[in-house]
C-alpha cells in the first residue's frame, strides 16, 4: 500500500511549526481555519504549557468558509488583543480551507496591524507541508521582519532552529547550555520564554549555531545581512561536544577549560563491523550518525530522514552538514531500503518500529515528537553531550 | 475545539452571571483558545470500534494527523488507514484515483467487511464526487463503503453523530432480520460498560435468558449486523437515542432512553425507566441510602469550599446537581451555552447560586495566569486547565448508570 500511512502518523503540520516556533515569543497566533485544525496543535503537536502562550483557532461555518470571513476575522481578532494587551505581535496562520478558498492572509494581517498598531505577520502556511516548512518560514519571516543591525557583542551566541518538534523538551539542551554558559557565553535564542526586544538583540550575536535544519534559513539571512557566521551543530554525544568547543575556539576565540575538555575526551572503541541507520530530523540524524561513528567506533552509518522536501529550503538541503542524509517520500521506500540493508543498530522514534521486519536489530528508542507527539515526548532519553553519550551505551553493545 | 460552526455573537466579555444569560444568548465565540476538547475525538473512535469496520480517512496531512493520535488512544489505530493528499492532488483531483486504489487494496487484502471513508473540510469545500468510487467498490467487492464528512462545514442540518449514525443504519440494513429476538442492544458511544457498573449488574439479574450486546465493545461485524434482531434497545447517550429511535421506526424494536444523569430527580426517573421497560421492581434504595451518606460527609467536609465546573457540555447540569446538595459553586467553565443548558442555569439563578460563567475562548491571560485564586476544587479537564492551585478532579467518560456519575466526583472530592 504504497500511497497509504497505515503505520505512521504523518509528521506535524506547517501551522504546528509555526506556533512552536513563535511560542516563546509574546505573539497572539491566530489559525484562520473552519474549526478543527487546531486540535493538532493542541492534541499532538504542541508538548508544552498552552497557558503559556496566545493560540487561538477561529470556528466557521460553511458560509463563511466559502464566502469568507475577513471582515469577521479582523473584528474578533481586535478584540483579542484588547483582552490580551501584552501581545507584541500578531501571526495569521493559513490551513487547508484558507488556501483552497484563497483567502489573502497577507491583507488581513496589514489591516490588522494598522488597527491594533502592532505588528503582524502573514506566515505562509497550509497545512500541506510538513512542520519543518512551518518552523524555517516563520523564523525567517521573524528574521527579515524584526533583526536589524547592532553592534556585535562578542560573546553572545545564538541557537537557531530549536523547538520540542526537533529536539524534545527544552531540558535535552540543559546539559548544551549549561556548558555554553561556563564559557561565559551570552545565550539567546527561541528557547526560553522572551520579548520581541531579546530576539531583535540576535544581531549582536558573534555566532549562529543552528541546531535543526528549519533554522538554516534564518542563518542563512543573518549570515548576508549581518556578517554574522552559523554552525550546523546539535553535540551529539561526546564527539559532538569536541566540535562544539572547536567551532568556538575558531570563531569566537574560547578554550574550553581542561575540565570540560576531559568532561567529554573522545573514548577508543573498536570498529567491529556494525552497519547502524539513524532516523530523524536530518541536522539530527547527521550529528547523531557523527557520534556514532566517533564516540562508538561504528564504521558504517546511514542518516535518514522521512519527509517530503518543501522546494522552497531547497537552499538548506546544499548545506554541507546534510550532504550524507538520504531523505524518503515514503515510508514504503523506507521500510524496502531497511529491510535490503538490514542493520544492526536503528536509533529512531519507537514509532519506526512498525516499519521494520522483526527480530532484526538492536533498536535505540529517540523520540521524534514532530512524528510521535506526545507518545514518547516524557520518555527518559537523552542526546546533548555526556548525558547522550551514556544514554546510547546503555543501548548500544560494543 | 467545537465540532459546530460558529454563531455569530456580539459577547466579548469573559465571565457572566448566571441571570444575564438569557439575556445575552446565543453565547458562542468566534475564536476557540487552547483547551483539548473531546467532543470531536468520539467520532472517529465511534467509527472505529465496530469489528472489521475500516476507516479510511483521505485529505490534508493536517486532518489525518490528529485523528491517528485520537484511535491509538483507544487502541484503535489498527484499522485507522491515512491517505494524505497534497495541495496538488486537491487541485487535479488525482487523490480520488489514489482512493480508488487504496479501497480496492484494502478490500483484497483485509477483507473488510464495510469501509466507512472520512473525508475532510478540503473536500466538502470543493464539492468533491465520492459516490462514483463507492459505489464501484460496492458493486465490485459487496462490501459496503460509506463516506462520512468530518468537521465543522459538515454541520449543515444535522449533527455529525447523527451522520454517523445514519451510516451505521445504511450498515445495519444491509444484515439478516430473524423473526426471533434474542438480546438486549446498549447503544451509546462511551465505550464498554464498566464490569462494576450498576445497569450490568440489573440487566445481569433480570435477563438471565437474554444476551447483552454493547454497541461499543461488540465481537464482530456480525454481532453488530445481528443488533436488528434486538429484543430491546437501551440508549445511553444522545447518539444511542438516534440510533435507537430508528432502528424502532425500521424494526419496531421498542427503546429506554437512560442518559447519565448527576441530579436526584433524573436519576430516579432512570431508574423508573429501567425497571418499567424491563417490566420488574427493583430495590436501589440501597443506592440512594448510600448516595445520601456520600453527601453528609461530604457536605460536612467541603463546606465553604470553592468549587469550580468545566467538563464540557454538562457543566451547568453538575453544577445544579452540586449546588442541590449544598456545595458552593463558584464557576462555571463553558466553550457555549446551548439551549438544553437554560433549564439548569433557571434553576441555579432560582436558588440564588452566584456561580460566575466564563466563556472559555473570552478568558484573558491575566485571569488564566492568575490562576482564578481562591478555587479549592476544580472538578473537569477545563476547570483543572484554569485553576492551577485547586484540587484536580476528572471525570471519566465512560457511562455511568443511576448515582455513580455524582457519587464517583463527591467521593473523589473529600
Amino acid at each position: 500500500m504504497s500511497n497509504i500511512l497505515t503505520r505512521l502518523p504523518s509528521l506535524a503540520r506547517d501551522y504546528s511549526g509555526a506556533c512552536s516556533a513563535l511560542f516563546a515569543l509574546p505573539s497572539l497566533n491566530l489559525l484562520y481555519s473552519p474549526g478543527g485544525c487546531s486540535s493538532a496543535v493542541i492534541e499532538c503537536d504542541e508538548i508544552r504549557d498552552l497557558r503559556q502562550t496566545l493560540f487561538f483557532g477561529s470556528k466557521l461555518g460553511e458560509m463563511e468558509a466559502v464566502m469568507g470571513a475577513e471582515e469577521e476575522f479582523l473584528f474578533q481578532a481586535e478584540r483579542l488583543w484588547v483582552q490580551n494587551r501584552q501581545a507584541e505581535l500578531i501571526a495569521i496562520m493559513g490551513t487547508p480551507v484558507s488556501a483552497l478558498t484563497g483567502v489573502d492572509i497577507g491583507a488581513i494581517a496589514d489591516r490588522l496591524s494598522r488597527r491594533t498598531g502592532l505588528p503582524s505577520l502573514a506566515l505562509p502556511t497550509e497545512g500541506f507541508e510538513t512542520y519543518y516548512s512551518g518552523v524555517y518560514h516563520t523564523l525567517l519571516t521573524l528574521g527579515k521582519r524584526f533583526l536589524e543591525r547592532r553592534a556585535k557583542i562578542n560573546n553572545q551566541v545564538n541557537i537557531l532552529g530549536y523547538t520540542p518538534l526537533s529536539l524534545g523538551k527544552e531540558t535535552h539542551l540543559s546539559e548544551f547550555i549549561d556548558q555554553l554558559g561556563e564559557f561565559g557565553l551570552q545565550i539567546n535564542g527561541l528557547v526560553e520564554k522572551n520579548n520581541l526586544e531579546t530576539f531583535k538583540e540576535m544581531s549582536s550575536a558573534a555566532l549562529n549555531l543552528v541546531v535543526s535544519h528549519e533554522g538554516v534559513g534564518l542563518a542563512q539571512y543573518m549570515q548576508k545581512e549581518y556578517s554574522i557566521p552559523y554552525v550546523l551543530n546539535v553535540p551529539v554525544g561526546l564527539s559532538g561536544m569536541q566540535q562544539l568547543f572547536q567551532v568556538l575556539a575558531e570563531i569566537v576565540d574560547i578554550s574550553p577549560s581542561y575540565a570540560s575538555k576531559q568532561r567529554y575526551a573522545l573514548t577508543s572503541r573498536a570498529s567491529l563491523g556494525q552497519r547502524a541507520v539513524v532516523i530523524g530530523e536530518p541536522l539530527f540524524a547527521s550529528c547523531l550518525a557523527s557520534c556514532l561513528r566517533k564516540d562508538f567506533g561504528i564504521d558504517y552509518v546511514e542518516s535518514i530522514s522521512l519527509m517530503k522536501m518543501d522546494r522552497r529550503m531547497k537552499q538548506v538541503y546544499l548545506e554541507k552538514a546534510l550532504s550524507d542524509v538520504h531523505l524518503f517520500e515514503s515510508e514504503e521506500g523506507l521500510a524496502r531500503w531497511m529491510d535490503k540493508l538490514q542493520p544492526d543498530i536503528i536509533v529512531g522514534d519507537p514509532l519506526y518500529q512498525r516499519l521494520l521486519s522483526k527480530g532484526c536489530t538492536q533498536y535505540v528508542p529517540m523520540p521524534h515528537v514532530g512524528l510521535s507527539g506526545p507518545l514518547y515526548a516524557d520518555a527518559q532519553y537523552e542526546f546533548i553531550g555526556r548525558r547522550g553519550y551514556d544514554y546510547l551505551a546503555g543501548y548500544i553493545k560494543v | 475545539m467545537s465540532c459546530t460552526g460558529y454563531i455569530r455573537t456580539n459577547n466579548e466579555e469573559e465571565k457572566f452571571k448566571l441571570a444575564e444569560i438569557a439575556d445575552k444568548m446565543p453565547l458562542d465565540s468566534f475564536f476557540d483558545s487552547g483547551i483539548a476538547d473531546d467532543e470531536c475525538g468520539e467520532l472517529v473512535n465511534l467509527a472505529l470500534c465496530v469489528p472489521d469496520i475500516d476507516v479510511v480517512a483521505i485529505g490534508p496531512s493536517s486532518c489525518s494527523r490528529v485523528l491517528y493520535f485520537r484511535a491509538v488512544k483507544k487502541g484503535l489505530s489498527e484499522k485507522l488507514f491515512l491517505l494524505p493528499v497534497s495541495r496538488n492532488d486537491f487541485a487535479s483531483g488525482k487523490h480520488l484515483e489514489k482512493l480508488e486504489e487504496a479501497l480496492e487494496e484494502l478490500v483484497t487484502t483485509r477483507r473488510s467487511k464495510a469501509i466507512i471513508v472520512y473525508i475532510t473540510c478540503a473536500d466538502i469545500l470543493t464539492g468533491t464526487e465520492f459516490v462514483s468510487i463507492t459505489k464501484r467498490i460496492e458493486s465490485k467487492y459487496g462490501i459496503p463503503v460509506k463516506v462520512f464528512e468530518r468537521g465543522p462545514l459538515s454541520r449543515r442540518r444535522t449533527l455529525p453523530k447523527e451522520r454517523l449514525g445514519n451510516i451505521f443504519m445504511d450498515l445495519l440494513l444491509r444484515g439478516v432480520r430473524q423473526e426471533k429476538k434474542s438480546h438486549l442492544n446498549l447503544l451509546g458511544d462511551a465505550g464498554k460498560l464498566p464490569k462494576d457498573s450498576g445497569l450490568r449488574q440489573i440487566l445481569k439479574n433480570y435477563c438471565v435468558t437474554e444476551t447483552i450486546r454493547e454497541f461499543a465493545a461488540l465481537d464482530s461485524y456480525e454481532e453488530f449486523e445481528d443488533l436488528v434482531n434486538g429484543k430491546l434497545n437501551i440508549a445511553l447517550d444522545r447518539f444511542g437515542y438516534d440510533l435507537a429511535l430508528r432502528m424502532q421506526e425500521k424494526w419496531d424494536i421498542p427503546f429506554l432512553y437512560l442518559p447519565a444523569r448527576y441530579n436526584m430527580k433524573e436519576i430516579k426517573h432512570n431508574y423508573t425507566t429501567l425497571m418499567e421497560g424491563l417490566g420488574v421492581t427493583w430495590d436501589y434504595s440501597q443506592d440512594a441510602k448510600e448516595y445520601h451518606r456520600v453527601i453528609a460527609k461530604v457536605a460536612g467536609v467541603l463546606v465553604g469550599k470553592r468549587i469550580a465546573v468545566g467538563i464540557g457540555a454538562r457543566s451547568f447540569e453538575l453544577a445544579q446537581a452540586l449546588v442541590s446538595i449544598g456545595l458552593s459553586v463558584a464557576v462555571i467553565f463553558v466553550e457555549s451555552v446551548a439551549k438544553p443548558d437554560m433549564r439548569y442555569i433557571n434553576t441555579l439563578s432560582t436558588v440564588g447560586s452566584q456561580a460566575e460563567v466564563y466563556l472559555v475562548s473570552n478568558l484573558t491571560v491575566s485571569t488564566q495566569t492568575g490562576g482564578l485564586e481562591g478555587i479549592d476544587i476544580a472538578i473537569g479537564e477545563k476547570a483543572a486547565f484554569f485553576c492551577l492551585k485547586a484540587k484536580e478532579i476528572l471525570v471519566s467518560a465512560d457511562y455511568r448508570f443511576g448515582y455513580e456519575g455524582i457519587l464517583e466526583i463527591l467521593e473523589g472530592m473529600q
